[in-house]
């Protein structure tokens, strides 16, 4: 930014010193021109003369509208222009346009490149994430497996155990019914033999051992049916 | 003070005469040449090492091919593509000649009548023999435009080919006005500068405002020089459009 002011600035500098120049210029050469322009050239003949005629009538005007020029102006615009055409046709724009067409067939190839390479890691990156699927369903399937036999291992363990157990317990409840049973006919028989030396004492009588035991017997049916009322 | 219309002079560096034409190399001959050899040798060197990552220059290069290229496309079409050449010298004479007439002590050719006039009515018969030569007769449809009611034709087909003719004169009075009136204006304000400076030293105070001012103009002249150029060749392409095809 500061670069392009300094150059403007430069270079309406330059157009002030030459305004002062050609100021200065016209002062001295006024003088020159008085007498110089009219001798030095010798008129060869008359086209240069009546050039020279024109040029002073015509200083007056705008330099643009003077015909003395035209045809130098054209002959040598014409000519620059013709070079520039060839120039350009033959050289610099085939030149131009090589390169572009260079370029952009370079960056059409890389782009080529690059979407096939894109698709590659695509499928590498599919083929990758299929893998990992198959991978988390095994595992999953063999954890269940694992845990499915884990389970099953210890539902037949419980079962065992339960059936082990009701079975201990079944035999364990039949010894004590047993044990009960034989401790309570033990229990009758001692009554049955307290009641029979008993009566022998008492009374001195000697019954009958069945007679006894079935008193006894009855007694004890009593009992139990008290024991059920109370209860 | 300096005549601002000094500059437009031309004065001859080397005398020359064919057949009774004055054709002199003239300080406007030499500034054609300096911009022949400019455009010529910054393009050359800019393509020189035809790099495929382009510096600055071969950017710039590039950029210029391209907007001409598009600016062809957009007006002309994909068959504006034979009128490439043309167009980029036309842009790249008038260009050149509005900028280099930038420099100082340099001459701006385009500042000439009579040589923009030569540029315009050489597109302009350009147009009129290859339209001819194209479309034969059809090419005189083009003052009938479409779609217009019949008992209008009277009034519109002058005015087209009024229009038509005057396309030359439009071209080339416009690139001149705007680079005559561009250049006579900065140096009109050179101008104060140096006769503020010859007031004494409160003048030499002052004289910078004017050359600040300059600054500014000149930059607003660069503008139109790219502007100008692009303005002639835009409209080359769409008068040449009609050498291409016929609308109605």
């Amino acid at each position: 930014m500061l670069n392009k002011i300094l150059l403007s600035c430069f270079c309406s500098f330059a157009l002030a010193s030459q305004a002062w120049a050609e100021t200065a210029h016209d002062e001295v050469s006024n003088v020159v021109d008085m007498d110089g322009k009219n001798i030095a050239p010798p008129p060869i003949d008359g086209v240069i003369f009546d050039h020279a005629e024109d040029a002073h009538a015509s200083s007056s005007g705008l330099p643009q509208f003077d015909p003395e020029w035209f045809a130098s102006q054209v002959f040598w615009l014409a000519v620059s222009c013709g070079i520039l055409y060839f120039v350009f046709s033959k050289k610099t724009l085939p030149n131009i346009s090589s390169v572009i067409e260079n370029r952009k067939n370079h960056i059409d190839s890389d782009l080529e490149t690059a979407e096939k390479l894109t698709a590659e890691a695509d499928s590498v990156h599919n083929s990758y994430q299929a893998n990992l699927n198959d991978a988390q369903n095994d595992a999953s399937t063999a954890i269940k497996a694992v845990e499915d036999e884990a389970k099953a291992k210890t539902e037949t363990t419980l079962n065992d155990l339960r059936l082990k157990s009701d079975k201990e317990l079944k035999e364990a409840e039949k010894r004590i019914e047993s044990s009960k049973s034989a401790a309570m006919d033990d229990m009758n028989q001692m009554c049955v033999d307290a009641a029979a030396q008993a009566v022998q004492k008492i009374i001195g009588l000697n019954l009958e051992k069945s007679k006894i035991q079935t008193v006894v017997k009855n007694m004890n049916g009593d009992i139990q049916s008290n024991k059920t009322k109370a209860a | 003070m300096s005549n601002p219309i000094e500059q437009f002079e031309i004065h001859s560096l080397f005398d020359l005469h064919v057949g009774g034409l004055d054709i002199s190399y003239t300080n406007s001959s030499l500034w054609m040449s300096i911009a022949v050899i400019t455009s010529i040798s910054m393009l050359s060197i800019a393509m020189r090492r035809k790099a495929l990552i382009p510096g600055r220059l071969q950017a710039l290069a590039e950029m210029t091919y391209e907007f001409v290229a598009n600016m062809i496309r957009e007006n002309i079409g994909t068959k504006g593509r034979q009128y490439f050449p043309l167009i980029f010298t036309l842009f790249m004479v008038v260009l050149l000649g509005n900028m280099l007439g930038m420099l100082p002590y340099s001459f701006t050719y385009t500042s000439h009548i009579i040589v923009t006039a030569a540029l315009a009515l050489f597109i302009f018969f350009i147009i009129m023999i290859l339209g001819i030569f194209r479309h034969g007769f059809h090419f005189f449809s083009l003052f009938i435009p479409k779609g217009v009611p019949w008992w209008l034709m009277p009034l519109i087909v002058p005015i087209e080919i009024m229009s038509f003719l005057i396309r030359p004169m439009t071209l080339s009075v416009r690139l001149f006005a705007n680079m005559i009136a561009g250049h006579i204006m900065l140096k009109v304000f050179a101008g104060f500068s140096t006769g503020m400076v010859a007031l004494g030293v409160g003048g030499v105070l002052g004289s910078i405002f004017p050359m600040l001012f300059n600054s500014v103009l000149i930059g607003f002249e660069l503008l139109i020089a790219f502007l100008q150029a692009y303005v002639f060749a835009i409209l080359s392409c769409i008068y040449l459009k009609d050498t291409v095809e016929i609308g109605h």
